[in-house]
C-alpha cells in the first residue's frame, strides 16, 4: 500500500512538472512556419496586405506553446489556404502598382518637357488675350 | 525639372536601403530604467523585451534567453556558448515592433554572483531551415545575493 502511494506521489510530481516545463518546438513545426513566413514575404513583396496571415500565425505559435498543437496545426493549415487564395491576386495587384508607378513616372519625365514647349506658347496667349482690344496709334 | 527629378527618384528608390533588425530589453513595466540589480538566487524576475523588424520583409524570430558571465557574453558575430534556458517565437512584419512580457528564472551560474542575463535574438533561415543568430543581442548584469 505505502508503494503504491509513493508511485502515485511520484507519477504526479512528474506530470506537474511535465506540464510546467516550457514547450519544446519541434523543428518540423519551425520548418512549417518558416515556408509560410517566405510565402507571405512574396505576397509583400507584391504590394499585397499580410497582415492577417501573419497575426494567424502568430496566434499558431502561441496555440502551440501553450500545447494546442492540433490547433496549431489547423491554423496553419488556414494559413496555406489563406496564402493560396492571396496568390490569385497577387499578380494582378503586382501590375496594378506597376502601371500606377509606370505611369507616374511618365507624367514626371513629361512635366520639364511640357513646360518647355508649352510655357511659351501659354504666356504668348495670355498676352495676347490680354492685349487684343489695344490699339495702335501714332 | 529638379522637381521632375526629385519625383522620379523618390518613386525608384529601393524599398528598403539599410536593412536591419533590433532588441531592447525593458523593466517590468516595459519602460526604460529601473532594472532589476540585487535577484535572490533562483528567483523569478519580470522584465519586458522589445523586439523590432526593418529587414524589408515579414520573418520569423526567436529570442533565446541565457544566463552567462563576461567571458561568455555574445558578441554581433558570435552567439553565447551558454545553455539556453528559453525562447519565445514570433513573426514581425516589416517595420513591425512588438513588445511583450517575460519572467525568467536567475541563478547563479559555476559559483559566479555576478552574472548577466542575455537575451539573443535570432531569424529563422528558410534558405537551409535553420535559425541564424542575427548578431543583435541585449543583456542586463544582476548581482545574485543567497
Amino acid at each position: 500500500m505505502e508503494k503504491f502511494i509513493y508511485s502515485v506521489i511520484t507519477l504526479l510530481l512528474i506530470l506537474s512538472s511535465i506540464a510546467i516545463l516550457p514547450v519544446v518546438f519541434s523543428s518540423d513545426f519551425d520548418s512549417e512556419i518558416g515556408v509560410l513566413v517566405e510565402k507571405a514575404g512574396e505576397l509583400y513583396s507584391k504590394g499585397l496586405n499580410i497582415t492577417v496571415v501573419l497575426e494567424k500565425l502568430n496566434r499558431a505559435i502561441a496555440l502551440y506553446e501553450e500545447g494546442g498543437v492540433e490547433d496549431a496545426d489547423m491554423l496553419l493549415s488556414e494559413v496555406n489556404s489563406l496564402i493560396g487564395d492571396m496568390r490569385a491576386l497577387a499578380d494582378r495587384v503586382y501590375l496594378a502598382n506597376m502601371v500606377i508607378k509606370v505611369v507616374t513616372i511618365l507624367v514626371l519625365a513629361v512635366i520639364p518637357l511640357a513646360v518647355y514647349f508649352l510655357l511659351p506658347r501659354i504666356y504668348l496667349y495670355v498676352w495676347y488675350k490680354t492685349r487684343r482690344k489695344w490699339i495702335l496709334s501714332r | 525639372m529638379i522637381a521632375s527629378t526629385l519625383g522620379i527618384a523618390l518613386t525608384l528608390r529601393p524599398g528598403n536601403p539599410e536593412p536591419f533588425t533590433a532588441i531592447g530589453l525593458l523593466n517590468e513595466d516595459c519602460k526604460i530604467g529601473e532594472y532589476p540589480k540585487v535577484v535572490f538566487n533562483g528567483s523569478n524576475i519580470k522584465l519586458c523585451v522589445y523586439v523590432a523588424n526593418y529587414l524589408g520583409y515579414p520573418a520569423y524570430f526567436k529570442v533565446v534567453y541565457k544566463l552567462a558571465v563576461t567571458e561568455t557574453l555574445p558578441s554581433n558575430t558570435t552567439y553565447s556558448p551558454e545553455q539556453p534556458l528559453r525562447e519565445w517565437r514570433i513573426i514581425l512584419g516589416h517595420s513591425e515592433e512588438k513588445t511583450f512580457p517575460v519572467n525568467v528564472s536567475v541563478y547563479t551560474l559555476r559559483g559566479e554572483m555576478r552574472i548577466a542575463l542575455v537575451f539573443e535574438l535570432w531569424v529563422y533561415d528558410t534558405s537551409v531551415n535553420t535559425w541564424t543568430y542575427t548578431g543583435r543581442w541585449t543583456h542586463l548584469y544582476v548581482n545574485i545575493t543567497v
